[in-house]
């Protein structure tokens, strides 16, 4: 992430720019689509979390405070709008259990095509504290340094909720298998 | 059992944290330890699985949506957004820290500036003392552009009805009847007079004034107002400064301070207080209370004598007014019961049973009926039956 460079952006949004604010979304919608998807595992219900994420970037463009990377803003924005509706619908709901099924080993699933569902579905299982470190760390790739900026947490708490998030969701998927 | 230390150096092997020693010193421990060697597979392949799932594309409209969707004028240039910097932290100098005392100034400034709006707002609706609604509805009635004389004596007609006998008087006779007053007896009864000026005005405010809005005003201005002012509304004055009308619409005066009117037309004025008339043309005061009236004239002070004296002396002073007085070489006219005093040559014509006194020389033409009294030398010319005395 060149940081000068989304620093850059967001001044000249801030002036009337609207291009400059288009090469944002255009860096980051995919990102940002994934993460809600990863956490509400709707298709259609990440791609309205992602144009409210922006919209609300948009016009809060003058709260960014610059202590934060612009892309840490943006995952912030994204986390808290999705975990808001996620809680607002039963989570359960949304689960199709009836997908899950079969047995095999955590190789099978890795070559199925239904794995990635099945991986979804189980990190719904999480609460939300864990959710998002696994899908911040595995599904996005940030550090737990990064990380810690996205959710305003220490490193060592991301450390220590990754590592019981791991433990949670093997047992979650063993359980399923 | 897995201690939390070996848990650690699992994790930090999973995300390739631990340092090539770390990682040596890690593999020993999973050849002697089957326990840590289990867990450190599961959550190996669980990584692996999770870092397998591959991103999904979002919806090639979504940077349109978007777009469509913010306000493209939210944030003007640089020039433009100055002002609304004031309010708004600004990123525009976004490599540069806002300095914490300069956001602070500004903040301070629109607080202050708010709360002085907000104390302007509180003041004006509950504190500043608006005058009653009942209490400032008015009229100028019948606004017509027209040249009109200035104010005369008689345009300024106050408790006429008082006045009305006196007025068709003879002036000459009443203001000789008043000049005929000791002065301090006028001057005490200009005094009553202004007093009673002051009450019967208000009085007939109260009863006139209303009597007139429901009725007058209303229909002058559904008349006139309106003919001469195209669709005119009412027009609320504040502050009843000096006013100017032109082309005035009806118009409801509110806070009747004391004003002064100038070049009004014709006005009905409704909850004046302390007004001032000056130049005005023909007004009807309405609700008028504690109104400076000016040019009240002497006339019209003569007037009010006039009809509070009695009949008796108005009588009386009539026969004074036509008495002859220290007269020389006067001559009577049609005079009725006329005394001469030391009237010396006067010449008496026409006259039936004048007296004449102390008279010397008078010469009495014409008459029947004088009586010529206690005089010596008086000549009576051309007339048959006068008594010599």
């Amino acid at each position: 992430m060149n940081e000068e460079q989304d620093l850059k952006l967001v001044d000249d949004s801030l002036h009337g720019d609207q291009k400059a604010f288009g090469k944002i979304v255009d860096k980051y919608q995919r990102p940002i689509f994934n993460v809600a998807l990863r956490i509400l595992n709707n298709v259609n219900e990440a791609q309205d979390i992602a144009q409210e994420v922006f919209i609300k970037a948009y016009n809060n463009l003058p709260n960014f405070n610059h202590k934060y990377k612009l892309f840490s803003w943006l995952y912030r924005i994204a986390i808290n709008e999705s975990l808001n509706l996620q809680q607002s619908r039963r989570r359960g709901e949304a689960l199709n259990e009836g997908m899950i099924s079969g047995d095999g080993t955590p190789e099978d699933i890795l070559n199925n095509n239904e794995s990635s569902e099945m991986i979804n579905i189980a990190i719904g299982r999480l609460n939300q504290d864990y959710q998002t470190v696994i899908i911040l760390k595995h599904l996005q790739g940030f550090s737990y340094n990064q990380i810690g900026e996205i959710l305003g947490i220490p490193e060592k708490t991301v450390k220590s909720r990754l590592f019981t998030a791991r433990q949670q969701l093997k047992d979650i998927l063993i359980k399923q298998l | 059992m897995i201690t939390e230390k070996q848990i650690e150096l699992i994790h930090r092997e999973i995300d390739k944290l631990n340092s090539a020693e770390e990682s040596r010193a890690f593999q020993e421990m999973l050849s002697v330890n089957p326990e840590v060697k289990e867990l450190y597979d599961e959550l190996h392949t669980l990584s692996g699985m999770l870092n397998s799932v591959q991103p999904v594309e979002p919806s090639p409209n979504l940077k349109k949506l978007v777009l469509n969707s913010i306000d493209a004028g939210r944030y003007a240039s640089p020039a433009q957004s100055s002002f609304l910097s004031l309010f708004k932290p600004s990123l525009s100098n976004s490599h540069t820290p806002i300095n914490p005392q300069e956001g602070f100034m500004k903040s301070k400034l629109v607080i202050s500036g708010v709360l002085v709006a907000v104390i302007a707002v509180v003041y004006m609706s509950f504190i500043y003392p608006w005058p009653a609604t009942n209490d400032v509805t008015g009229t100028i009635g019948g606004v017509k552009k027209y040249n009109s004389q200035q104010i005369s004596d008689r345009d300024v007609q106050l408790n006429e009805h008082a006045l009305t006998d006196g007025a068709q008087a003879d002036p000459e006779v009443v203001m000789a009847f008043w000049k005929s007053q000791p002065l301090s007896m006028r001057e005490t009864f200009a005094k009553d007079v202004n007093a009673s000026l002051t009450k019967d005005a208000n009085a007939s405010l109260t009863k006139d004034a209303n009597a007139s809005l429901t009725k007058d005003a209303n229909a002058s201005l559904t008349k006139d107002a309106n003919a001469s002012v195209a669709k005119g509304e009412p027009i609320t004055m504040q502050k009843g400064e000096p006013v100017t009308m032109q082309k005035g619409e009806p118009v409801t005066m509110q806070k009747g301070e004391p004003i002064t009117m100038q070049k009004g037309e014709p006005i009905t004025m409704q909850k004046g207080e302390g007004n001032t008339i000056q130049k005005g043309e023909p007004i009807t005061m309405q609700k008028g209370e504690g109104n400076t009236i000016q040019k009240t004239t002497e006339l019209a002070m003569a007037i009010a004598f006039w009809n509070t004296a009695s009949i008796a002396q108005k009588q009386e002073f009539y026969k004074t007014f036509n008495d002859l007085q220290k007269g020389e070489g006067n001559t009577i006219q049609k005079g009725e019961g006329n005394t001469f005093q030391k009237g010396e040559g006067n010449t008496i014509q026409k006259g039936e049973a004048n007296t004449i006194q102390k008279g010397e020389g008078n010469t009495i033409q014409k008459t029947a009926g004088n009586e010529v009294q206690k005089t010596a030398g008086n000549e009576v010319q051309k007339t048959a039956d006068h008594d010599q005395q």
